[in-house]
């Protein structure tokens, strides 16, 4: 069984243990809730298999920037379609698991999944994956100078929500 | 708000590992399916080649169904498709059978074939078959000829002819046999017509002869024509009278008058002109001839004194 694009399924399964979790975390910040978020992270190791064969990797950092990115767009695309749009309306928007919610730290984490779309990727790939603002740019194809202004208009988010200065690097 | 915060914010994120499991089997899974509908997509047949055989079944179903349709709104068709064979086949058949019955003198091998023939033929219809057979008995000078049409055409080129052709040297020998015939009735009769024609002139001869006889005998047998021939100024013809303008002649004179003369007719309002003839052995004085001109007849003239 297996596989579309690599060459044996164990290749595949040590990719997925390592990027999985990452991967998880953006759709999640996406969709906001676990079933979306795993629908997504399949359609985004799906969509892995499928252009394995055309995507050659530099490192795993490259790799796990290309599986970030792609799960982005999937997630946006899936909050584009009609169907989510409509099943938004009737949906609660407390799905924080209740782990996250007793940790204390809902708060940011509740201010980081309020973030617009645009602000997600870069917040996420900047503060928790430690991209640089040229990796982050690279992978998300824009200019180093928007995923700067892009990094900046998300902190001055974050910090008129949850009050105080973030650190810059 | 720290850079910690964010990242202790995230890590709150991480799903456990029986959903990670779950997750990659359900990966696994899909892409296990994907591959399975690929080999096992099918080949795609062109939309020709897959309603061939419904096609061609309805169109040989609509084609029965027709010929069906035709055959029970007119079952004169079927009718006519037997007579058609019989019309194929029975001409030939009529001809031949009505040779065989007149033609017992053919050799074996020919009959042989004719009766062939006459057994394909069977459906012949027995009218036509008994009025050739009877024609062909009535008339025994078209043997010669249908035998001789018999032994030139066998009955296998009756058969692997064309229709047509054929129905045209079956249907040919009938008439020309009675041509025949008529030709033969013909000859007798021109023989008989100049006996007739023989006959008829006789009788026109002889017409012609009694009316000149009647003529004459009205002539002879009625002498009208008397007068008195001296004075030549009175004749009387089938009753009438006749009177001349002329002075009489003297009997002297009578020869030198003879030769010449003419008589005007005032009754009848005509002139004449005559020629005056002496009769031998007979004097003037007795009797004279006259003869009208353009007539070849004469009138004698005697005198009664």
């Amino acid at each position: 069984m297996l596989h579309l694009g690599t060459p044996d399924e164990a290749d595949f399964q040590r990719v997925y243990r390592q990027h999985a979790d990452a991967v998880y975390r953006v759709c999640y910040g996406f969709m906001k809730n676990n079933v979306d978020a795993e629908d997504a992270l399949q359609d985004t190791f799906m969509k892995y298999l499928q252009c394995s064969e055309d995507q050659s990797f530099e490192n795993d950092s490259h790799e796990r920037a290309w599986l970030i990115v792609t799960a982005s767009n999937i997630c946006k695309n899936m909050l584009k379609s009609w169907t989510r749009q409509k099943r938004k309306e009737m949906e609660s928007f407390d799905e924080i698991p209740e782990a996250e919610k007793s940790d204390g730290s809902n708060r940011v984490l509740e201010a980081v999944l309020a973030l617009p779309d645009k602000y997600k990727t870069a917040i996420y790939m900047f503060y928790y994956e430690e991209y640089s603002c040229s990796d982050i740019a690279a992978a998300l194809g824009k200019k180093e100078s928007t995923v700067r202004s892009l990094l900046k208009r998300g902190r001055a988010i974050l910090e008129k929500e949850l009050g105080g200065e973030a650190d810059e690097k | 708000m720290k850079n910690d915060d964010i990242k202790k914010a995230y890590d709150h994120l991480t799903p456990d590992d029986e959903t990670k499991e779950r997750m990659l089997r359900n990966i696994m899974m899909m892409s296990s399916e994907i591959e399975q509908n690929a080999s096992a997509k099918p080949v795609i047949v062109p939309w020709y080649v897959r309603l061939r055989m419904p096609m061609g079944i309805s169109a040989a179903a609509m084609a029965c169904a027709m010929v069906f349709t035709l055959a029970l709104n007119n079952p004169a068709l079927v009718q006519d498709s037997s007579s058609h064979q019989n019309m194929l086949g029975t001409k030939p058949a009529a001809s031949v059978s009505a040779v065989t019955v007149t033609t017992t003198d053919c050799t074996t091998s020919k009959t042989t074939e004719t009766t062939a023939v006459e057994t394909k033929i069977s459906k012949t219809p027995a009218v036509q078959t008994a009025s050739i057979t009877s024609t062909a008995a009535q008339t025994p000078t078209i043997t010669a000829p249908v035998n001789n049409f018999l032994n030139t055409s066998s009955s296998s080129e009756i058969y692997t002819a064309a229709p047509k052709p054929v129905t045209s040297n079956v249907v040919t020998p009938p008439p020309t046999t009675s041509t025949e015939a008529l030709i033969t009735t013909v000859s007798v009769e021109t023989v008989t017509t100049p006996a007739e024609t023989a006959v008829t002139t006789e009788h026109s001869a002889v017409t012609t002869e009694i009316s000149e006889s009647s003529v004459t005998t009205t002539t002879t047998k009625k002498p009208i024509l008397y007068g008195n021939i001296h004075d030549y100024n009175h004749v009387e013809l089938a009753g009438a009278e006749y009177i001349t303008y002329y002075e009489c002649i003297p009997y002297e004179e009578l020869d030198d008058t003879l030769g010449s003369g003419v008589a005007v007719g005032e009754l009848i309002g005509g002139s004449y002109t005559i020629l005056m003839y002496s009769i031998n052995d007979t004097p003037v004085e007795e009797a004279i001839a006259v003869q009208y001109a353009g007539q070849q007849t004469y009138y004698l003239f005697y005198n009664i004194d």
